[in-house]
C-alpha cells in the first residue's frame, strides 16, 4: 500500500534530526504531511478537520435515516396504520395449567405499489383463499397504501401455495395467535382477544390494562420471552367440574341459564366461576350474544332468601335480637296495602334459628324493622351490597335498589331478598364475611395469600355473630331446606333462596330465580359455593316443586361432592366435637 | 528520533488496523452464527409453544371426561372412599409404609367406615393413598 521508498531513511533521520523535514529535497508531499512545524501545519489541520466532519456527518445522517426508516415490520405497520398481533403473556391456572397461550401463525400481506399485474395477483390469490371476494381484494390492491393484509392466520399449506405463486409484492409475516386449549371451560373468566391480540374482555382485558397495550403502542415490539405468565386463582379441574355439573343441572331442570362459583372465604380467591350458556373464547363473536353474559358479575338479581342470612346477621350483630329471641310469625305482616306472608307458613312464634330454617319472610322482616331503616341501609352498604363490586374482571354491574324511596316496606322486603338486586358475586362476598369470622374480603381472580387477605379485609361483624350464622346454616343442612346438598363427610352448611322473577313490575309465581349457598366445613368454613338457576322447571321427581331446595340445592351438592376432594377437603367420618361452643353455651334452639 | 517515532507510530497504526479488521470479521462471522442459532432457538420455542398448546388441547377436561365416560364401569369418587393414613389399621402391628406403592392386603382392615376403600384395595388395583388428598392440590 505504501511506497517504502517514500519513507525517510532512518539513518538519515538519525544524523539530520535537527534539520527541518520539509527542507529535504525528494521527500515531497509525504514529508510535508509529516512536518512537525506548527506554522506549516494549519492547512493540514483544516484538511483533517474536514475529513472528520465528513465522516461523522455521514454517520450521523445515516443514523437519522435509520431512525426515520427502520427496515423492520414497524415501518410497514406505521405505513399501513394496521396493527400486527403482538405477543401476550400466557394465562395459567393456580397449578400452572395453560389456560391461554400464543402460537405463531403466518399472515399474508401485500405491498400494492410493488405488485406488477394486479389482476393476475387477484385471480391467483382468490383461487387459494376462496373466502376472499375478488372485488374486495382488487380494491385493496389498487389503493396506494404501502401495506395491506390479504389474509390473517393462514395454514402452512396455504402459505406454501402462496409462496409458490412467486408474486412480487406479496409477503408473509409471523403473527401471534391466541389459543384457548380448554375451550369453553373458563370462558367468562378469561374473556377474549380480537384479531390483533388485544384483550376485549375478561382477564385478557385486565392483562392489557397492566400496561402491555401501552408498551406496544409506544412502538416497542413485545417479545414473548419477556412476558411472565399470568397466574390465576382458578383451578381448572374444579372449574370444569363446576361447569359440567351446572350443564347437567340445566338439562335436568330445563332451566334457561345457570351460574355458579366457588370462593375461598379465607383469602377471597375465586377457585371457579362458570355461567351457562357460555362461549368459546377461540370464537369471541359468540360472546356478543346477550344471553351469554357472565351472570355472576354482570347480571343483577334479587337473591331471595339467601339475603335472610344478612338480615339475621345484622339483627344479631346490632344486639337488637339474640339467638334465643322469638319472633311472631302467626299471621301475615301488614304494611299499608301490602301483606307479607311465609312460603312455608308455620303460623306460630319462631326462634331465630327457626326463622332461618323455615325461611320465614315475616320473621326476617320483623328483625329488619327492629333494627330500623337507616341502620339496615348502612349495614348493607358496609357489606358492599349497594355499590358496584369491581374485581379484576372488567365486566361488573351496579346493584339496583330504591335509592330515593327506601321506606319501611323496602326494608321489610329487602330483609328477605326482594327489592334489591345485586350481582351474585357480591352476595358471595357478603356471605363469605358472615361465615369466616366477620371479615369482608373482596373476591379476586389472582392468587392471594391469607396474610395478604388479612390486609385487605375489613371487620364487618363480630366473630360470635359469624359463629351464629355458621350454626344456623349447618342446622339448615340437617333439618331445613338445604338437606339435598348436605354431602356426608364434609359438614356442609347451606341456605336456599327462591325469588319470583320481576317482569313489568309484577312478580311472577311461575318464573323463579333460585339460589343456593353452601359452606364446607361449617365449623371452620374454607369454601363457599353458590349456584343460581334461572327459571328451573318442576319435575315429577321434585314433587312439582321448583324452589331452590329442589334444583339449585342438589346441583350444589353434586358440585361439592365432586370438587371438595380436588380442593383438598378431607371428609370426616365423625362430625367435629362441639363445633359451635357459644351457641351451646347460650342454649340456642337446635343445639340439644 | 522524530522520524523513528513516526515510523513506529505508522507500524503500530497498520498493525492495529489489521488486528481490528481481523476482530471485526471474526465478529461478523460469529454474529452470523448467533443469528442463525437465534433463529433456530426461536423456531424451537415456537414449536414448544405449539406443542404445549396442543398438549393442553388434548388434556382439556372435556376430552378427558369423554374418555373416562367411555370406560363404562367407572363411577364418581365417593367421600367414603377417601381415608387418612391414620385411619388405616396397622398390619401385624407394623406401621403402614406411607411411601409404599400399594397398601397391604385388606384382611386386617376391620373399619366399617371404609367399605368401598376396602373393596377397592382387595381388588388390588387403584390403591388409595391418603396423601393424594392431604398433600392435595393446594
Amino acid at each position: 500500500m505504501l511506497d517504502r521508498s517514500a519513507y525517510p531513511d532512518p539513518r538519515h533521520d538519525q544524523h539530520d534530526a535537527p534539520k527541518p523535514l520539509h527542507d529535504e529535497a525528494g521527500k515531497g508531499f509525504l514529508a510535508g504531511l509529516f512536518s512537525m512545524r506548527m506554522d506549516k501545519s494549519r492547512q493540514r489541520l483544516i484538511f483533517v478537520a474536514l475529513i472528520f466532519f465528513g465522516l461523522y456527518g455521514a454517520i450521523a445522517s445515516r443514523l437519522v435515516h435509520y431512525a426515520r426508516n427502520p427496515e423492520t415490520t414497524q415501518v410497514l405497520r406505521r405505513a399501513s396504520g394496521e396493527s400486527i398481533a403482538a405477543a401476550r403473556p400466557d394465562i395459567v391456572d393456580r397449578n400452572g395449567v395453560v389456560l391461554a397461550t400464543d402460537i405463531k401463525m403466518m399472515s399474508v400481506y401485500a405491498e400494492p405499489r410493488r405488485i406488477i399485474d394486479k389482476d393476475e395477483a387477484v385471480e391467483l390469490i382468490t383461487a387459494i383463499f376462496p373466502d376472499i371476494k375478488p372485488r374486495d381484494l382488487r380494491e385493496k390492491l389498487i389503493n396506494r397504501r404501502g401495506f395491506v393484509w390479504i389474509k390473517r392466520e393462514v395454514t402452512p399449506k396455504q402459505q406454501e401455495e402462496v409462496y409458490r405463486l412467486g408474486l412480487p409484492g406479496i409477503g408473509f409475516m409471523a403473527e401471534h395467535k391466541r389459543v384457548y386449549p380448554n375451550g369453553n371451560a373458563a370462558s367468562h373468566i378469561l374473556g377474549a382477544v380480537n384479531v390483533d391480540n388485544v384483550g376485549i374482555a375478561g382477564i385478557e382485558k385486565y392483562v392489557d390494562s397492566l400496561g402491555l397495550a401501552d408498551l406496544g403502542g409506544a412502538g416497542f415490539s413485545v417479545q414473548a420471552d419477556d412476558l411472565q405468565p399470568v397466574r390465576l386463582s382458578i383451578d381448572l379441574a374444579v372449574q370444569h367440574a363446576l361447569r359440567d355439573e351446572l350443564a347437567k343441572g340445566i338439562v335436568k331442570y330445563k332451566a334457561k341459564a345457570s351460574a355458579g362459583m366457588i370462593m375461598d372465604v379465607e383469602t377471597g380467591e375465586v377457585m371457579a366461576l362458570a355461567s351457562l350458556p357460555d362461549f368459546d373464547p377461540n370464537n369471541p363473536a359468540e360472546a356478543l350474544d346477550p344471553n351469554r353474559i357472565n351472570r355472576m358479575t354482570v347480571g343483577v338479581y334479587e337473591m331471595g332468601s339467601t339475603f335472610k342470612a344478612l338480615t339475621i346477621a345484622m339483627g344479631l350483630d346490632s344486639g337488637k335480637i339474640n339467638i334465643n329471641s322469638t319472633l311472631d310469625a302467626r299471621s301475615d305482616l301488614k304494611s299499608g296495602k301490602y301483606s307479607i306472608g311465609d312460603y312455608h307458613a308455620t303460623h306460630r312464634v319462631l326462634s331465630v334459628p327457626e326463622v332461618f330454617i323455615h325461611s320465614s319472610n315475616i320473621g326476617t322482616a320483623r328483625i329488619a324493622l327492629s333494627v330500623g331503616v337507616s341502620a339496615h341501609q348502612a349495614f348493607l352498604r358496609k357489606m358492599g351490597q349497594l355499590e358496584r363490586l369491581r374485581t379484576e374482571l372488567p365486566e361488573s354491574a351496579e346493584p339496583i335498589w330504591p335509592q330515593k324511596n327506601w321506606g319501611e316496606l323496602s326494608t321489610m322486603t329487602i330483609a328477605f331478598g326482594h327489592g334489591l338486586a345485586v350481582a351474585p358475586i357480591q352476595a358471595v362476598m357478603a356471605v363469605g364475611a358472615l361465615v369466616n369470622g366477620g371479615r369482608l374480603i373482596p373476591p379476586t381472580f389472582l392468587p392471594r395469600t391469607e396474610a395478604k387477605a388479612r390486609e385487605v379485609a375489613r371487620e364487618v361483624i363480630k366473630p360470635e355473630t359469624s359463629e351464629a350464622l355458621r350454626f344456623v346454616m349447618r342446622l339448615n343442612a340437617t333439618k331445613g331446606s338445604a338437606t339435598k346438598a348436605a354431602i356426608p363427610g364434609y359438614f356442609v352448611g347451606g341456605k336456599t333462596g327462591t325469588a319470583e322473577k320481576n317482569a313489568h313490575g309484577h312478580y311472577q309465581k311461575d318464573k323463579l330465580f333460585t339460589t343456593f349457598m353452601a359452606i364446607t366445613p361449617a365449623d371452620k368454613p374454607r369454601y363457599l359455593y353458590l349456584v343460581v338457576m334461572d327459571e328451573p322447571q318442576a319435575l315429577p321427581e321434585t314433587y312439582g316443586f321448583a324452589t331452590a331446595g329442589w334444583n339449585a340445592g342438589p346441583v350444589t351438592g353434586a358440585v361439592l361432592e365432586r370438587t371438595a376432594p380436588l380442593l383438598g377437603q378431607v371428609p370426616r367420618t365423625d362430625p367435629p366435637a362441639n363445633p359451635f361452643p357459644t351457641m351451646v353455651k347460650l342454649g340456642a334452639w337446635g343445639t340439644k | 528520533m522524530g522520524r523513528l517515532s513516526v515510523i513506529v507510530a505508522l507500524a503500530l497504526l497498520l498493525g492495529s488496523a489489521i488486528y481490528a479488521y481481523g476482530i471485526k470479521y471474526d465478529t461478523i462471522v460469529l454474529g452470523e452464527q448467533i443469528a442463525r442459532q437465534k433463529i433456530k432457538i426461536q423456531k424451537e420455542k415456537d414449536q414448544i409453544a405449539l406443542l404445549k398448546a396442543e398438549w393442553q388441547f388434548l388434556n382439556r377436561p372435556d376430552r378427558i371426561q369423554a374418555l373416562s365416560d367411555m370406560q363404562g364401569d367407572m363411577t364418581a369418587l365417593q367421600a367414603q372412599q377417601i381415608v387418612r393414613w391414620s385411619e388405616i389399621p396397622m398390619r401385624n402391628g407394623q406401621l403402614a409404609q406411607p411411601a409404599g406403592p400399594a397398601l397391604p392386603a385388606s384382611d386386617d382392615i376391620t373399619s366399617s367406615t371404609v367399605p368401598t376403600a376396602r373393596k377397592r384395595m382387595s381388588d388390588k388395583k387403584a390403591p388409595l393413598r391418603a396423601d393424594d388428598v392431604s398433600a392435595g392440590r393446594r
